[in-house]
């Protein structure tokens, strides 16, 4: 049982290490599909959000642990 | 025939993922080996490929059954969740806000544990170790799955990505072999950085042709990504070198 725990546990921090990261890229991916599917907004354009969506998301959440870290 | 502009970054990606995921298997392993020797070792390592191989043989034709375009999708957003999460640790780790992966204190630590625990349970040691080194082999190896079909299903490339894993399981156990020690050498958070940038750009790439988006220049478009992933990286690493103070 201890062995399932664990890989259970490994596949959960797999993909959610921290919260909010993934929660972030979650609601970005949702809002490019409203974008490119719903509002029929040009597919690169739908794109460009999700590139740059992205890399927002890694930046705040690394000045943010280092921020958290430092204060700690 | 699979163009080499088309497979090399399937290839590339899974090879430097694994070779990671591999390392940190083998310093279990080896910490193992040097507690009770190497029959435990390999009976944990093989019980746990034989599982590893049953949920690849289970996983490869369920794959085959669903539309391309939500698999890209679901790929996609799963390499996100991963790269991104990745690239944040490694770009701390650069950054000096996280410690780095040390395999020689892991090592150190993972033969107190196993001698710890036997004595505690009084159980055979023998069991105790072959578990471990399953355990490890098993976690690690169900990245390596998840990243070998991350970046070969999308594509049909399975076999140039699984060929890629191989070959970095080849490499471990080859220069493991030789040296006898934990792969401490091994620049671990390079390679992880190397990664998430990778598997990042994937997962742009993947989401986007998920939801239909068609990227300018198609594949080489993945190579954009990279760029942009592993500028950001860097920029955002050598920004929290340098603390601001607080005003």
């Amino acid at each position: 049982m201890s062995i399932l725990k664990d890989v259970i546990s490994e596949l959960f921090s797999m993909f959610v290490g921290d919260a909010r990261l993934s929660i972030s890229i979650l609601i970005l991916v949702a809002i490019v599909a409203s974008l490119a599917r719903t509002l029929q907004i040009p597919a690169l354009a739908s794109g460009a959000v999700l590139l740059i969506g992205c890399l927002a998301i890694l930046v705040e959440s690394v000045l943010r642990e280092a921020r958290i870290k430092r204060r700690a | 025939m699979i163009a080499w502009s088309t497979a090399a970054p399937s290839i590339g990606a899974a090879f430097a993922a694994s070779l990671v995921e591999v390392v940190e298997a083998f310093t279990i392993i080896l910490a193992v080996a040097a507690l009770r020797g190497w029959k435990p070792a390999v009976l944990g390592t093989l019980a746990a490929l034989a599982i590893l191989a049953g949920i690849i043989l289970t996983l490869g034709p369920l794959l085959d059954q669903v539309p391309l375009n939500v698999l890209q999708l679901v790929i996609g957003v799963l390499l996100l969740l991963f790269g991104i999460g990745w690239l944040r640790k490694a770009s701390l780790r650069a950054g000096g806000v996280m410690a780095l992966h040390d395999e020689d204190a892991i090592f150190a630590k993972e033969t107190a544990l196993l001698s710890e625990e036997a004595k505690r349970k009084k159980t055979s040691l023998n069991w105790i170790a072959g578990i471990a080194a399953f355990k490890a082999v098993l976690l690690e190896g169900l990245e390596v799955v998840f990243i070998v079909i991350a970046v070969g299903a999308g594509k049909g490339l399975l076999v140039p990505a699984s060929l890629g894993a191989l070959a970095a399981c080849v490499l471990v156990l080859l220069v493991g072999a030789v040296i006898h020690r934990p792969l401490s050498k091994v620049p671990e958070n390079t390679l992880k950085f190397g990664v998430g940038v990778m598997l990042s750009a994937f997962g742009v790439f993947w989401t986007g042709e998920g939801l239909g988006i068609e990227w300018p220049g198609h594949d080489l478009a993945l190579l954009v990504f990279v760029a942009v992933f592993l500028a950001t990286g860097l920029l955002t690493a050598r920004f929290v070198k340098t603390p601001v103070e607080a005003v």
